[in-house]
């Protein structure tokens, strides 16, 4: 069995290191042991894990239901609960966020947690490749060439390189909509959504007068966190904005070098269209 | 940092979205932000064309190509006229001279 980096997310440090010790007696490895989600979140990218264990009563703002809804926005890491309640509602809840199992405690023997790890990993795998497939089928679907007679030439161009992509990974099929600004390539579809969206479009507007931490831009925009969360995300990955810490808070500013460039690429495209 | 308060957040949303040139850039964005119709905006600013041609050229199929025509045609960023039996499509130019105005004034404020 391959070693698993496990994560356990746990506010009594002695049952953490209980589960740890059981860990190692099933060859995993627990190479991380935090008490709050907040925690959680801020180690997370810097390690490389395989599965998380999650107890739902945490110290810190955000239980673990919580915690586990913003990794499962971000990260593909699979989560297990580990708690003392076992009542119905708190199962309702965690099952909004798409467990990969749920251990009732007192965890006493290694034998408590092995079949819920081995079945959350199984489970990981076949989610895994079912989204590849899907992948594969949607690049498929792309894959047939138009008649190109009358397209104007940059958008012939997206589409004259669709043909070159058969057989390859999403990533590399995302270069058929890949433009060159500023010597640097952008994805035009990536970049549209993530300006034309309302939400979206309202924190950019407050970000051009000053920056804003996650729980203001959750208020403005009257979402969950979760919500907020993928928002800023897909905010940060199309560059238009940066993240930075002011003592414990993670800051966010617009990106005005990104921006102006998507800006110019816009302003470009609606002259084109307006003469 | 000083932080906001939910009153003051409550405040500036309400003046951002009481913005006419806000509220028209942002329905702009919305409509032009689907890459389907940015394609087809794109494909009809290199010459007219009927929504056969369109189809041909997005490889979409009839039902969703005239739902984004529609969608376009609504908010005047294209018109058509009558060439036979079919129409035919082209942009509208006055729309989008006042939506490159619109789009220079809010970025000229970053």
């Amino acid at each position: 069995m391959p070693q698993l980096n496990v994560m356990i997310v746990e506010d009594e440090l002695i049952t953490a290191k209980a589960i740890a010790v059981l860990l190692k007696k099933l060859n995993y490895k627990p190479i991380s042991i935090v008490s709050s989600g907040e925690e959680a979140l801020s180690k997370i990218k810097n390690l490389d894990l395989d599965l998380i264990l999650m107890d739902i009563i945490l110290a810190g703002n955000m239980d673990g239901i919580e915690t586990a809804k913003i990794i499962n926005t971000n990260y593909n890491i699979p989560i297990i609960f580990i708690t003392a309640y076992g009542d119905k509602k708190t199962l309702n809840r965690a099952k909004l966020s798409e467990p990969y199992g749920y251990i009732v405690k007192p965890i006493t023997d290694k034998n408590d947690l092995l079949p819920t790890i081995e079945l959350a990993m199984y489970n990981h795998q076949i989610k895994n490749e079912l989204k590849k497939s899907n992948i594969k089928f949607e690049q498929i679907k792309q894959l047939i060439e138009p008649d190109k007679n009358l397209l104007p030439s940059q958008i012939r161009n997206f589409l004259e390189k669709r043909s070159d992509h058969l057989g390859q990974t999403t990533e590399e099929i995302k270069t058929i909509y890949e433009i060159e600004v500023s010597d640097e390539k952008i994805n035009i579809i990536d970049w549209l959504k993530s300006f034309s969206n309302s939400e979206r479009f309202l924190i950019l507007e407050v970000l051009k007068s000053r920056p804003l931490k996650l729980d203001e831009i959750e208020m403005l925009i009257c979402k969950s966190q979760s919500t907020s969360s993928h928002h800023v995300k897909r905010l940060e990955e199309t560059g238009f904005i940066k993240g930075w810490k002011d003592g414990k808070y993670i800051y966010y500013s617009l990106n005005k070098s990104k921006i102006l460039e998507f800006a110019h690429f816009i302003e470009n495209w609606l002259k084109d269209l307006s003469i | 940092m000083e932080e906001l308060t939910k009153n003051e957040i409550k405040t500036i949303k309400k003046e951002i979205k009481n913005n006419a040139s806000y509220k028209e850039l942002l329905k702009y964005m919305e409509i032009i932000g689907n890459i389907d119709r940015f394609l087809i905006l794109s494909l009809l600013n290199d010459k007219p064309c009927f929504l056969s041609d369109i189809e041909k050229n997005l490889d979409k199929n009839q039902a969703s190509i005239a739902h984004h025509v529609r969608i376009l045609e609504k908010h005047r960023l294209i018109r058509s006229s009558k060439k036979g039996k079919f129409k035919e499509y082209s942009i509208f130019k006055e729309t989008f001279a006042k939506l490159f105005n619109i789009w220079n004034q809010w970025f000229h404020v970053i």
